[in-house]
């Protein structure tokens, strides 16, 4: 994994003690399925898979739009993402544990001269007061020290901002999470879809009466609907539409709300969700009792005359109506409900007209999930962004009456902070001799 | 003076503003006179104050923020971009890079005069009358305005790059800041854009589970916000390991826009659940 990123550098392992694995099939499969290289492919994968699907559905208007992203084929892709950012994360655990742990203090004086930042100050003095400022200046600067001594010399293994490494192992971890919660959203297993038309003043049942468009009711029990209104601004634009909902459960009322757009009502899992309205028209046409759903094309056709009536509205305990013949307008007028009307050969009657809420019903157990992937998700990006890793090694050594300070750091991101932060720290170390003389 | 006339007249005087300073930082870049500079920044942060006072007087007379209709959508975000632009200005001190962000910000408001209905309704459908809907799009304005700056700063990295592999003597090669600097602000301005984008994202999905019970549903535009995650999110992992950066990096930005303009226009080709702006 991330070849470059240690040819640039230098090697992590001398630094960190991480294994490396072998080169056998199961490393090899192990070691694609962990790649960055793999992981970034699949982003790029996704994103044009998804812009086909964003077309697609447009041009297959008959596909509803979750179709293609349930299809096998987007499926798949999502798995291989799953388990490469899952493997990544298995992989990357060994180096986080070493991260937190620190840096080891003994390195080479080689791998320091390596490293990107790197300087070397002579300074006046020995071993231990050389090490004394090196162990004061870094810890100033908020690091955290590990020492080793050996040959006389000493060596500083210092980090800061560890918590950083946190950071994209938490996205990744979220990212599965919300997966799999999107996984439990869409599957029929475990979430419920369904939707129901309720007419006011009576109750439907959860089992019987609810139009399944995903997944299986698994609760009994009756909605009753108390009232449905449209709130009309004085502009005449729609200000809300709200349903008065109780739900009764062994004949008792187990909880009532008014809903509207935006405020669902819930009970057991299931969210009751306004979503449309309509109204219902019964009578009888010549006999033939009628029971529709009433919109702006609503019209009847008198059977075996060119006849056709067309209600327009209710109005107060009447319905408004216009009858054609042969296209024309013959008869214009409002009908009593109940009271048989009789123009030329049709002899109809609008008995009632009914409210119905329109609800949308759902089940959703991937949406605490989510939630909780969510709030991860960002948490692990800031914390990627603001906390960062950097380490500094040292190795102070003497020879000659002279104390030699050999230090060098790395860091992955925002690199010109840390070469600010480098130089100023390697300052120090040379302004803080003078001091360190004076006091000896 | 009524309420919608002020509206009207402080959106005038952000025009007008926006245009100064635009000109100003033109001027500025050719003739490297810093006072010039200084000018432009003063007017563009008058035309900002203009702006902000358009923005609240549409709540005030709307009686909510102003982020549902086409007008008010371009009105708020049009004021991030000056005002991400500005904060970064006094931060990094690049004043060149208002040679590219002011003309835009200009140009969406003379885009609005010319063809965006202006008038305003109290109103909203009620599907949008969600607090959450409001902090949705808040997170939008100021992530894609990051974005749209960042894509002018990865525009002005490839002029740069260019210019210095040729040695060009242009006078644009010696105005414009080191190929590097412009790499890294292309990338800090991503970098705070991405987990803006992913609230964006997440306050959307909360908002649209409130509204209609599914907090994902593969509408257009959920999908092309995701799909610009995930080209941001590409961005990142490339720079990060692979250390794509220069020109690669710029395109990816300049891709990464692309989606997001998409997002906000494109889709709307699409229709989906987001088709309020057709009315």
């Amino acid at each position: 994994m991330a070849k470059k990123k240690q040819q640039e550098d230098i090697p992590s392992t001398e630094l960190e003690k991480v294994n490396t694995s072998g080169d056998n099939i199961v490393n090899k499969i192990w070691n694609l399925f962990s790649s960055m290289k793999l992981g970034i492919t699949l982003l790029f994968v996704v994103a044009v898979t998804s812009i086909i699907g964003t077309v697609w559905t447009q041009i297959n208007e008959a596909s509803p739009t979750g179709k293609f992203y349930n299809s096998k084929f987007y499926v798949v892709i999502m798995a291989v993402l799953l388990l490469n950012l899952l493997v990544c994360s298995i992989n990357r655990f060994k180096h986080i544990v070493a991260t937190l742990k620190g840096p080891r203090a003994k390195v080479s004086e080689t791998t320091i001269k390596n490293l990107k930042y790197n300087a070397s100050i002579k300074i006046k003095g020995d071993v231990e007061s050389a090490g004394n400022i090196v162990q004061q200046v870094l810890s100033q600067h908020g690091y955290r020290i590990f020492t080793a001594r050996e040959e006389g010399k000493i060596f500083f293994g210092t980090d800061k901002g560890r918590l950083g490494v946190m950071g994209p192992y938490l996205t990744h971890i979220s990212f599965i999470i919300i997966i799999v919660a999107l996984w439990i959203s869409f599957s029929p297993i475990f979430s419920f879809q369904g939707n129901v038309y309720g007419k006011v003043g009576s109750s439907f049942n959860s089992v019987q009466d609810i139009t399944v468009e995903r997944g299986q009711m698994k609760e009994n029990f009756d909605v009753k609907v108390n009232d449905f209104k449209i709130i009309y601004r004085p502009d005449g634009s729609v200000d809300r539409y709200q349903s008065d909902l109780a739900v009764v459960e062994n004949g008792m009322e187990a909880v009532s709300k008014r809903i509207i757009v935006n405020d669902p009502l819930r009970y057991k899992g299931y969210s009751f969700y306004q979503s449309s309205y309509e109204y219902g028209l019964t009578g009888k046409i010549n006999g033939q009792p009628f029971n529709v759903i009433l919109d702006k094309n609503t019209q009847f056709q008198v059977p075996n005359t060119d006849l056709v009536i067309v209600p327009n509205g209710s109005q107060g305990n009447q319905m408004s109506y216009t009858v054609y013949k042969a296209g024309q307008q013959i008869k214009q007028g409002n009908a009593d409900y109940g009271k048989p009307v009789t123009v030329e050969n049709a002899n109809f009657q609008f008995d009632s007209m009914d409210a119905y809420t329109g609800l949308q019903v759902v089940k959703d157990p991937g949406k605490p999930i989510v939630f909780v992937g969510s709030i991860l998700l960002v948490l692990g990006i800031l914390i990627s962004f603001l906390l960062i890793n950097r380490k500094i090694w040292v190795i102070v050594s003497e020879s000659n009456g002279f104390a030699y300070i050999n230090i060098g750091g790395l860091t992955q991101k925002n690199k010109p902070a840390f070469e600010k932060q480098f130089k100023l720290i390697s300052e120090e170390l040379k302004i803080k001799r003078g001091e360190s003389n004076g006091s000896n | 003076m009524d309420q919608t006339s002020l509206e009207k007249l402080f959106f005038t005087i952000a025009f007008g503003a926006y245009f100064v300073s635009a000109i100003m930082y033109i001027i500025y870049l050719v003739n490297k006179n810093e006072k010039v500079g200084n000018v432009a920044s003063l007017v563009t942060w008058i035309g900002l104050a203009a702006h902000t006072v358009t923005a609240a007087l549409i709540w005030v007379i709307t009686g909510h923020p102003p982020f549902t209709t086409g007008y008010e959508y371009m009105v708020s975000f049009t004021w991030a971009i000056v005002l991400v632009y500005l904060i970064a200005e006094i931060k990094y001190k690049y004043k060149v890079i208002g040679v590219f962000v002011l003309p835009i910000a200009w140009l969406i408001l003379s885009y609005i005069i010319l063809f965006v209905d202006t008038n305003l309704s109290a109103g909203l459908n009620p599907a949008l009358q969600s607090n959450w809907l409001h902090i949705h799009v808040a997170t939008a304005i100021f992530s894609y305005s990051c974005f749209a700056i960042s894509l002018g700063v990865a525009i002005m990295y490839l002029i740069k790059e260019s210019m210095e592999k040729n040695k060009s003597k242009h006078m644009l090669n010696s105005r414009l800041p080191m190929a590097e600097i412009l790499d890294d602000l292309s990338y800090k301005f991503i970098a705070v854009g991405f987990p803006l984008l992913s609230l964006v994202i997440i306050t959307g999905a909360i908002w649209a589970e409130y509204a209609w019970g599914r907090y994902w549903s593969w509408d257009p535009k959920e999908t092309w916000s995701l799909i610009t995650w995930f080209i941001y999110a590409a961005y990142l992992h490339t720079r990060l390991t692979y250390g794509w950066k220069g020109s690669k990096a710029a395109i990816v930005a300049i891709v990464g826009f692309a989606a997001v303009m998409f997002t906000l226009l494109g889709v709307n080709l699409l229709g989906g659940l987001h088709a309020y702006g057709n009315g």
